[in-house]
């Protein structure tokens, strides 16, 4: 069993869903199984595209516990930064793409009486998984699916055969059009959990409606990527103690940077969790990206956690 | 009471420490792929292995616990435990598998177990349990459950304080509730640590080191306290070289990809502190570490009523040392 590290995998099949959805089938270049996974749970995926590295996160489709390949779904974005548009134009069946673990920051709520799913487009990704465990552990859910139209509606006959009377479909461009709205979640009985996956702002429009219907807010659960990742600016740090000024480029931390030039600058976990690699800041303003401190310790005290936070802007002035 | 015989394979915990005396810290690391493999077969292996069984056998509820719901991750943990040790040693364990039809040898102990993979009935022991007894570890299962970790699963010999049967179904925050888990300057690290944990990714185990000082007794859980308690009050500075003991955990955590779970796997060690004169380097690390315990911690370890006897040994040992 694989415990440790990136898993490499080859395209066997590449299936085209909808118009602008494509199913990609990977499989394990050595062979062995893969770990299996649970309901809402996603990988990374790594393109080597040759100058750069192409990362993505894409929800699991496959069934959790197949181990013999993974398949992901992925909706070519007319506006794509280059991710979708690069995997449904350029890769092809047998190229080669590193995976992660499958990893689960959408989990289904172990105290839920019922579950529902809100998605919105290819938002439905996480849910199939999600849908699959429940349905075998016997227990009860429904899902609210909103697309432009039936053609465009990514596993609508899967899941219309697959779990009759559970699913409900909004067409928002058919001859008599239907929206989805998040009052159904008026009408749910004690106990039920909400799930929202789909664009931004139908996420927030959805958590604000079921905040304000009462619901608790370990009901609700929605679809977060790993927690506070940003684009990563470049900056300058002047470390005064040190008469040093150092660049940070976009693709090292400032804790690399600072090793990078020679100073001793304390850390222990690099992941923004252990609170070892704090430095004082004397000047500029800091985007923390840490879960250590509370937001009332970082008014109270100016300071970084240098293996993960960054500037906010072009300049930070620290003392070590 | 065993001893590490082999000190290339004991788990120094203050490496970290020479500079800076211990304090409570987020201290957990990530693991390079050839450390990961927690695998590790001693000379102490077989009286080890004697012991725990017989811990099991003697206070089978004190020492193993699980919930039923807990078949599926029970199984994904046998996998795990047989891969690895395979792995390790191919020379000790074996593994043949017809379909879900398994055969898993011990050859140190010359034993095999023949189980349907997948289903309880094939087995007399629950499957985590079974496993289990093949290896000197304590393995808990922490299962995530929203934004918290729960005991589900436990099999403990010899992790100090610790039993399966009062901590099962406990959270992380209150299994952590005795502990003065305060940093050096004041921050509580109880729930901090809470979070980091639920970053830990399948794919991406950590690891860290826990120690306690030991007076003559390795076993001590809440449910015996009245028997260990009173002993430690025989230290003195002349025989504290024998009586006390380094306690050392080394720690695993693994997140299991489909129980959603965190694996935690102790490895506990004991080093007289005599035998510290073996190496020098560690001796005066341990003296000055030590030396510098507050009086909340050392209450906490329960090392508070022998530590100044240890500390004046590990002295005495030490300018002797020079002497010669
Ligand atoms: C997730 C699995 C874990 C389990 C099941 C666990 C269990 C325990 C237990 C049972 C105790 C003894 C509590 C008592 O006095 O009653 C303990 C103590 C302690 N734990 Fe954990 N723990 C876990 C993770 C961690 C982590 C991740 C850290 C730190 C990063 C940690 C740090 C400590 C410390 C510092 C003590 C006090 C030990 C001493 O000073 O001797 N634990 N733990
Ligand atoms: S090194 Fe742990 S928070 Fe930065």
């Amino acid at each position: 069993m694989r415990v440790i590290g990136n898993i490499e995998m080859y395209v066997g099949k590449i299936e085209q869903i909808t118009e602008s959805v494509k199913r990609f089938y990977l499989y394990p270049s050595d062979q062995k199984l893969l770990p299996a996974f649970t309901g809402g749970a996603h990988i990374t995926t790594y393109v080597d595209l040759g100058d750069n590295i192409l990362e993505r996160e894409y929800s699991l489709v496959s069934h959790p516990t197949d181990r013999t390949h993974y398949a992901i779904s992925i909706n070519r974005d007319p506006h794509s930064r280059g991710g979708s548009a690069y995997w449904h134009d350029h890769i092809k069946v047998g190229d080669k793409v590193i995976s992660s673990f499958p990893k689960n920051h959408f989990t289904l709520g172990f105290h839920a009486k019922h579950h529902v799913f809100y998605a919105a487009g290819i938002g439905i990704t996480p849910f199939l998984t999600m849908m699959e465990e429940l349905e075998a552990q016997g227990k009860t859910f429904e899902l609210h699916y909103a697309a432009r139209t039936k053609e465009a509606c990514a596993y609508h006959d899967y899941l219309h055969e697959k779990y009759p009377g559970k699913c409900t479909f909004y067409f928002s461009r058919s001859d008599e059009p239907q929206r989805m709205t998040p009052e159904t979640m008026k009408n749910q009985r004690i106990g039920s959990h909400v799930y929202f996956c789909g664009p931004v702002a139908m996420v927030s429009e959805y958590k604000e409606a079921a905040l304000s219907y009462g619901y608790p807010e370990k009901s609700i659960h929605f679809e977060l990527f790993a927690a506070a990742s940003g684009e990563n600016n470049p900056f300058l740090v002047e470390v005064i103690n040190h008469n040093k000024v150092i660049e940070v480029n976009p693709e090292q931390t400032l804790l690399e940077a600072l090793l990078d030039a020679g100073i001793e600058a304390p850390y222990s976990c690099k992941a923004g969790g252990c609170g070892q690699c704090e430095v004082d800041v004397v000047e500029g303003e800091v985007d923390h990206r840490d879960i250590f401190f509370s937001d009332e310790e970082r008014e109270q005290k100016k300071m970084i956690l240098t293996c993960c936070s960054r500037a906010k802007e072009e300049k930070l002035v620290l003392k070590l | 009471m065993f001893k590490s015989t082999n000190l290339d394979l004991f788990t120094f915990p203050f490496t970290n420490f020479k500079n800076k005396t211990y304090r409570y810290s987020n201290d957990l690391v990530a693991l390079s792929e050839d450390k990961v493999n927690f695998m590790k077969i001693t000379p102490e292996y077989k009286v080890q292995i004697k012991r725990k069984r017989e811990m099991l056998e003697e206070q089978p509820e004190v020492r193993y616990q699980s919930f039923p719901h807990t078949m599926e991750m029970q199984w994904e943990f046998v996998e795990l435990l047989i891969d690895l040790s395979i792995n390790k040693y191919p020379e000790h364990f074996s593994v043949e598998k017809d379909g879900d039809q398994w055969t898993f040898t011990n050859h140190i102990l010359g034993e095999t177990e023949t189980f349907i993979f997948g289903d309880e009935s094939s087995l007399s022991l629950e499957p985590y349990d079974m496993i289990g007894r093949h290896f000197h570890n304590d393995f808990m299962l922490m299962v995530n459950r929203d934004d918290n970790f729960y005991l589900e699963v436990a099999q403990e010999s010899f992790a100090a304080l610790f039993s399966p049967n009062w901590n099962l179904g406990m959270s992380f925050n209150e299994i952590h509730g005795p502990v003065p888990f305060v940093s050096r300057d004041g921050v509580e690290l109880t729930d901090r640590i809470r979070k980091f944990l639920l970053t830990i990714e399948p794919g991406a185990p950590r690891t860290r080191v826990n120690w306690n000082l030991m007076a003559d007794r390795w076993d001590v859980n809440y449910e015996t306290m009245d028997i260990w308690g009173p002993e430690r009050d025989k230290v003195t500075a002349e025989n504290a070289g024998k009586l006390v003991h380094l306690r050392v955990e080394e720690q695993w955590f693994i997140r299991m990809p489909r129980s959603n779970a965190i694996l935690f796997v102790l490895d506990t060690q004991f080093l007289p502190l005599e035998d510290l004169v073996l190496r020098p380097e560690w001796l005066e690390t341990t003296y000055f570490n030590l030396a510098d315990i507050p009086d909340y911690m050392a209450e906490y370890k329960g090392m508070a009523p022998f530590l100044p006897q240890s500390v004046e040994y590990l002295e005495n040992l030490m300018n002797s040392m020079k002497v010669k």
